[in-house]
């Protein structure tokens, strides 16, 4: 039996090989998906640490009402500029960020001890005036409490009683990120199940529905093999297929974002191990196994590759959405959920991205149940193909 | 020997073969003669095992299809009427695939394929992918692949359908040949003079049932008619179907 099965295997991998779409398929979801979002989200993050750093020209009305405050910026990497007339037009319109606006009366309240107010103004609604304005805010918060300490201490009080909860934020993160890292780690996840659900798609409906398409089942079938060795035979193929595309996609993945001049580029420091990446993958081989075993099942029961393909769309789509929302809207997993089948790898795969330690008693339930769920798709498929009606077309005759 | 015994199958409300029995035994060619849509294809796919009958038996060298499917599967070689090559592997990899699904390997396997690139003058095209194979060359790949485990019984559904006439009058001969080897031979034809010409043994079939069966003189002597043509015609009772 593990010598015919190995037959099948044999041709069906020699087979596939030879065809392009379905390598060029693979190749896709190996080699664009991972360049696509380390390209994306390294100009994302370039353009938000560019912007932070540079020298930010900032539009000021009534610069002269606050000398003190304006050398103050302008030691903390602030060009000052002259305001336009309309300055709120301007702003409204898009023509600038922000623009700081300080009143006449500043110098007398100032003097005074009272609050010297002073406006920024801004355009909530433009994305690309949040980050200057809340370096804005931040350094004339600085500026504020500076002088605020300096009058308790003429005051002879010490400034630190004005501090009643001070915070301090410690980074525990097990491996030394930054938050642009942050963000890419969460994408491997996504990079992963793509894989997983991608890789082998085009096969696994090739060599189910696409073989009974193309009239070459019925000869195949009659020959003196248990017919769920065919099945279980193409199965082996497909899942060997899909394991080595999504490690390739997560290898390549990683192993990109380790290469200095990509650094270099994205301005996201990240390296992560080998040992990073066979975990990974060995977590998601449950899930390999699961999505090749949907693929083969609704191949082999739907009656043309057309209708197998949006079939197993739907399934590769319900397979990778979860990743893709828990990348963008990350949620404190509750225990239960890493049960479910993909949702717990992503956790287990993120954990494992992040350095920290796995539950394995998790990992064993949730791995469990998700190669159960493939193993019961396996079955019921080895039943369509001992059934006559897989051989039975849209028209019998 | 394979040996048909009331056989029925239906699909849905189609009753495709109503209680067919017949025996087809070893040294000779047996013709399964009818117009389209008789039923041939469905006894053929019964006797394979493709599909499985309602009710009645077919035997392989007395091994039900059903039963024993993979015993009678090992003892029957079929070229189906779709001839479902694998495009993207050559024609030698197609024969040597189905030769080891059979159980032969190696040399012995290697062997058994240059015979048959031999006898179905297939050299030119044994190493290029089928793809892209005319129809005569795709039933000689196909043919070649139901013959690499030597079976003793052999099924051909339509196997000059689509063919030039050099390639039938070829086709005949390797027909001839595995008779003389001692094979047992069902075919399928709805061509009467392929049939008259070929045939020692004659099931025809119309309706789903078997119409009559014998020799070709038997036929002749049970209508009355001189000529085989008028026999088949008095026989299924219409023209219709018949080429």
């Amino acid at each position: 039996m593990l010598r015919r099965m190995w037959i099948i295997i044999q041709k069906e991998i020699v087979d596939n090989m030879r065809d392009r779409r379905s390598v060029g398929n693979a190749l896709f979801a190996v080699l664009l998906n991972p360049l696509l979002y380390v390209v994306l989200f390294g100009f994302l993050n370039r353009t938000f640490s560019e912007q932070a750093e540079r020298a930010l020209a900032l539009p000021v009305v009534g610069a002269t009402n606050a000398p003190n405050l304006i050398q103050f910026l302008d030691q903390n990497n602030i060009d000052i500029v002259d305001a336009p007339e309309d300055a709120e037009a301007a702003v409204r319109r898009g023509d600038l960020d922000v623009v700081l606006v300080i009143p006449d009366d500043f110098g007398e309240q100032f003097r005074d001890g009272r609050p010297a107010q002073v406006q920024l103004l801004i355009d909530d609604s433009s994305q690309s005036s949040s980050v200057p304005s809340s370096r804005v805010q931040s350094l004339i918060n600085q500026y504020s409490s500076q002088i605020g300490n300096l009058r308790l201490l003429a005051r002879g009080i010490s400034p630190a009683i004005s501090v009643a909860v001070p915070v301090e934020r410690v980074n525990v993160a097990a491996r030394e990120t930054d938050s642009g890292a942050g963000v890419v780690l969460n994408l491997l996840p996504v990079v992963m199940m793509t894989a997983a659900f991608y890789g082998g798609f085009y096969l696994a409906v090739d060599t189910t529905a696409g073989e009974r398409e193309r009239k070459s089942l019925e000869p195949l079938l009659l020959n003196p093999v248990p017919r769920r060795e065919f099945l279980i035979g193409k199965f082996l193929a497909v899942f060997a297929f899909t394991l080595m595309a999504t490690f390739l996609a997560t290898a390549f993945f990683l192993v990109l974002l380790g290469v200095p001049q990509v650094q270099a580029f994205t301005n996201i420091r990240l390296s992560v191990g080998w040992d990073v990446i066979l975990t990974a993958v060995a977590l998601v081989i449950p899930v390999v196994f699961m999505a090749v075993a949907l693929h083969m099942l609704v191949g082999s029961f739907a009656r043309s590759v057309k209708e197998a393909s949006t079939y197993a769309s739907f399934i590769a789509i319900a397979g990778f959405m979860p990743s893709l929302f828990l990348s963008v809207l990350p949620i404190r997993p509750q225990p239960w959920m890493k049960l479910i089948p993909t949702v717990g790898q992503l956790y287990f795969i993120n954990d494992v991205a992040r350095g920290l330690p796995l539950d394995w008693i998790q990992v064993l339930l949730a791995s469990g149940i998700t190669l159960g769920i493939g193993i019961v798709a396996l079955a019921v498929a080895m039943r369509l193909y001992d059934q006559e009606r897989i051989l039975l077309g849209a028209t019998p005759a | 020997m394979i040996r048909v015994t009331n056989l029925h199958k239906s699909f849905g409300p189609v009753r495709a073969v109503q209680d067919i029995s017949f025996t087809a035994p070893d040294g000779l060619i047996t013709g399964l003669l009818g117009p389209n849509g008789a039923g041939k294809s469905t006894t053929m796919r019964l006797i394979a095992g493709a599909l499985e009958p309602d009710s009645g038996t077919a035997t392989i060298d007395g091994y039900d299809t059903r039963t024993q499917r993979l015993d009678a599967q090992q003892r029957l070689g079929v070229l189906t009427d779709s001839h479902g090559l694998y495009l993207r592997l050559t024609a030698r990899e197609n024969v040597r695939y189905f030769g080891r699904l059979h159980g032969l390997n190696g040399k012995e396997l290697e062997r058994r394929i240059d015979e048959l690139i031999e006898l179905l003058d297939m050299a030119e095209i044994a190493n290029r992918r089928t793809e892209g194979f005319s129809t005569g060359e795709q039933v000689k790949v196909a043919i070649a692949r139901a013959l690499v485990h030597q079976p003793q019984n052999v099924m051909l559904d339509e196997p000059t359908a689509g063919l030039d006439v050099m390639s039938t009058r070829a086709m005949r001969g390797v027909i001839r040949q595995l008779r003389d080897e001692g094979r047992c031979i069902l075919f399928s034809s709805h061509v009467m003079q392929e049939v008259a010409m070929l045939c020692e043994n004659i099931v025809i079939i119309a309706g789903g049932h078997v119409a009559a069966q014998g020799s070709p003189a038997e036929l002749r002597q049970r209508t009355g008619h001189e000529n085989l043509e008028d026999a088949f015609v008095d026989i299924i009772g219409t023209k219709e179907g018949l080429i």
